[in-house]
């Protein structure tokens, strides 16, 4: 069985791993850029190291951030092209009844389709996955961001899992639905939802979230605020960051010492005065409250991510094996 | 060796067909004492017959006496069809002929008394 | 062996609102090749999978040699399938195949494979996918051969095969027969064929067993009686009338003697194989009642 699961996925898995060669390759050299541009701009900084520091992020930033969508989409994409044909194209070319009547059961069968198969996608994206973190390491280190929903998933163990569930999802329905076509966008599907799901529904609770007051004064201390936003509505925080923590609260509005909401009247009062518009928020004794995860709770939540993917997917797995045996048409 | 054939619509049992077969060679000296009857595998190999029928008539064969099988080698011809049947045949012959001229007489014709010649031979008891 | 192939009781396989095979009950002997005849529809692929293990049944009870079709690797290994429209694996090559049945079958014989595959004539590193009909059908034989099963399964191996190849596929699967003494069960729409090769039946009309037994045993208890208009009205007990049929001056009946006693009854004949099943089919088409038809002189 491992014989002919080799043989049908052979040409398949050598193309992928063409693409993934070539992806952990361009990872080596964006590695070796990152570091130069690390010890360039922020080791051997002697002046502007802030705007060094600005300028890293910026060359970095997008080119990162792509590579972690193209992490994200592997999963979904793995589930869908490689775990729904094993099934389907069994079924929709009638082979499943020439496998199925060889000496092996159809448990065995499909165990191995999913060890052999499966374990070679997870080993792919996770190989990818540890690169990525790997290489930017110095990059994540400056803006430390890796808490932040879009990096979270494409960094360190999350894409493990998300590998797992996506490839056993893939199997689960292409066994319940047996056309290949209707099977894979029934799996990307699913597995875009989950992702949606998981990032905006259930990770923000994995922990009670930290409420804190923040004073305007404290406020580049504590985090840094990315755009404020001051005008006849009042005053407010479209963007806080806060390092490595994962700033859960939108947009904030600031309120004034008594706590009270700054006014559109209090701004206008404070622009007659003239100074900055941080002076003004000072006077205003103005504070404002942030909702977030902390930074050091980044690996409990890489760990319940997984947890929960590996769950999700032995549970899926479970389901194709008891569905299986029990005559398909 | 003797090559067999089938004649799926000739109303003779396939097994039947085979001992014809068998006896016509031999009457004809296409096959001796001595000489050996294709095994079951190289005659289904050419014309596809069950199994079962082979060893049918191999039996039948070797009920009558023609044949008899030589376990690890095969099934050799042990006798010809003699001048004994022949003489019988001969006898048969005359009375057949007499019989003919008797149905023919009474206003048979040649449908009738095949028809009849059928019916009687099928319920005649072995 | 003394075991049946196959045992059926009240076997019934529904899919949704359709109901392909409908309480088949059947005690088929070893050592049998078996013909499965029957028009499209009638339920003969729906039984070959139930036997096969591929489907389970809805209701009913199905035995393969004794034991739950496609249970363990044992029992698929004593039992080889080859599925209507012969699959196979389009992109691997004839030896490929070969490679795959040595993987998943632990009683393969390589050697047995290889050579039948020489004397076929088939080119090792074709294609499958390339192959003609016949040469799919020879390869998907050999391959269910080669494990040395018991049983041997067909679903329609000739249908789509031109008479030349349907012959070659024939000769090869009665030369195998020889050779490994295995029971077969194949289906087929060529009552021809049938005759050849069967030497028991099963009849498969309407999603229902029709007849079976051995060819030999229906043939001698089938009938065509044929008599003057009137004289047939009553038949000893045990006859049973299969389909009549009626002109002003003759009755034509084909009959069952289920006495176990040589019937002696005035202007009964035999019936050829074809004919009987023909008979049996008509019968099942008009719901189980005896076809009467009055014609016109």
């Amino acid at each position: 069985m491992i014989w002919l699961t080799w043989r049908q996925m052979r040409a398949q898995t050598l193309w992928t791993a063409g693409v993934v060669a070539a992806v952990a390759a361009y990872l080596l050299y964006l590695a070796a850029d990152i570091r130069d541009a690390y010890r360039v701009n922020i080791t051997d900084c002697t002046t502007a190291c802030e705007e060094a520091a600005h300028t890293l992020a910026d060359q970095f930033g997008s080119g990162l951030l792509l590579i972690g969508v193209l992490l994200l989409a592997a999963p979904a994409l793995i589930g869908a092209f490689w775990a729904v044909p094993l099934i389907t194209r069994e079924l929709e070319t009638g082979t499943h009844r020439l496998v199925w009547s060889q000496s092996v059961t159809r448990t065995r069968w499909l165990a191995v389709k999913l060890a052999l198969v499966g374990g070679v996608s997870v080993l792919f994206t996770g190989a990818l996955s540890l690169l990525l973190t790997w290489a930017a390491g110095p990059f994540d280190k400056v803006v430390d961001s890796r808490f932040e929903p879009l990096t979270f998933a494409a960094r360190d163990l999350a894409p493990f899992g998300y590998a797992l569930l996506a490839f056993t999802l893939g199997l689960v329905v292409g066994v319940l639905a047996r056309k290949t076509l209707v099977a894979m966008a029934v799996t990307l599907l699913v597995f875009v939802v989950f992702q949606l799901v998981m990032a905006n529904v259930l990770r923000p609770h994995f922990a009670e979230p930290v409420t804190e007051t923040i004073a305007w004064a404290d406020a580049n201390t504590v985090g840094q605020i990315d755009s404020f936003g001051i005008g006849p509505a009042g005053a407010g925080i479209q963007e806080y960051k806060i390092p490595g923590a994962w700033v859960i609260s939108g947009y904030i509005a600031v309120d004034k010492g008594d706590g009270t909401e700054v006014t559109g009247a209090d701004i206008e009062a404070c622009e007659t005065q003239g100074g900055t518009p941080d002076d003004c928020m000072i006077a205003m004794d103005a504070t404002f409250d942030v909702t977030y995860q902390p930074a050091d709770r980044y690996w409990d939540f890489q760990w319940i991510e997984f947890g929960i993917a590996a769950g999700l997917a032995a549970i899926l797995a479970g389901v194709a094996f008891w569905r299986l045996p029990r005559g398909l048409n | 060796m003797i090559d067999f054939h089938l004649e799926p619509r000739s109303g003779v049992a396939p097994y039947m067909q085979l001992v014809h077969q068998v006896q016509q060679a031999l009457r004809l000296g296409m096959l001796d004492v001595g000489d050996q009857l294709p095994t079951v595998k190289q005659v289904v190999a050419k014309i596809a017959i069950n199994p079962n029928t082979v060893l049918k008539a191999y039996r039948e064969l070797e009920r009558q006496g023609l044949v008899a099988p030589q376990p690890g080698r095969g099934t050799f011809v042990t006798a010809t069809l003699a001048d004994a049947s022949l003489d019988a045949h001969a006898e048969l012959g005359t009375a057949l002929q007499q019989w003919i001229a008797t149905a023919r007489a009474a206003g048979l014709d040649d449908a009738a008394i095949r028809a009849l010649f059928d019916t009687t031979i099928r319920k005649a008891p072995r | 062996m003394n075991t049946p192939v196959l045992r059926a009781d009240t076997l019934t396989k529904r899919y949704g609102k359709h109901t392909a095979l409908t309480e088949a009950t059947l005690d088929i002997p070893a050592g049998r090749i078996v013909g499965l005849v029957g028009p499209n529809g009638a339920g003969k692929s729906t039984l070959l999978a139930l036997a096969a293990g591929l489907i389970r049944p809805t209701s009913g009870h199905i035995e393969v040699l004794g034991r739950t079709p496609a249970a363990d690797s044992a029992a698929l290994a004593d039992v080889g399938f080859v599925a209507q429209d012969t699959p196979v694996y389009a992109g691997l090559s004839v030896d490929d195949h070969l490679k795959l049945g040595e993987h998943l079958n632990p009683t393969w014989d390589g050697a047995f494979a290889r050579d039948r595959i020489a004397q076929l004539g088939l080119d090792p590193a074709k294609k499958a996918g390339r192959l003609s009909g016949g040469q799919k059908a020879q390869l998907a034989l050999t391959i269910a051969a080669a494990k040395r099963p018991r049983l041997l399964i067909f679903d329609e191996p000739v249908a789509a095969l031109d008479p030349l190849a349907r012959r070659a596929f024939l000769q090869n699967l009665m030369e195998l027969v020889a050779e490994l003494d295995v029971s077969v069960i194949l289906s087929s729409h060529l009552i021809g064929d049938v005759e050849r090769v069967c030497d028991h039946l099963i009849v498969l009309a309407e999603s229902r067993v029709q007849v079976a037994g051995d060819i030999d045993d229906l043939l001698a208890a089938h009938h065509r009686v044929v008599g003057p208009r009137g004289t047939l009205d009553t038949l000893p007990d045990g006859v049973q009338v299969i389909a009549a049929d009626h002109t002003d001056r003759q009755t034509t009946l084909i009959v069952h003697n289920t006495t176990g006693r040589p019937l002696d009854l005035p202007g009964a004949d035999t019936i050829g194989l074809e004919d009987m099943v023909l008979t049996y089919l008509h019968r099942a088409e008009g719901i189980g009642t005896p076809t009467l038809q009055e014609t016109r002189a």
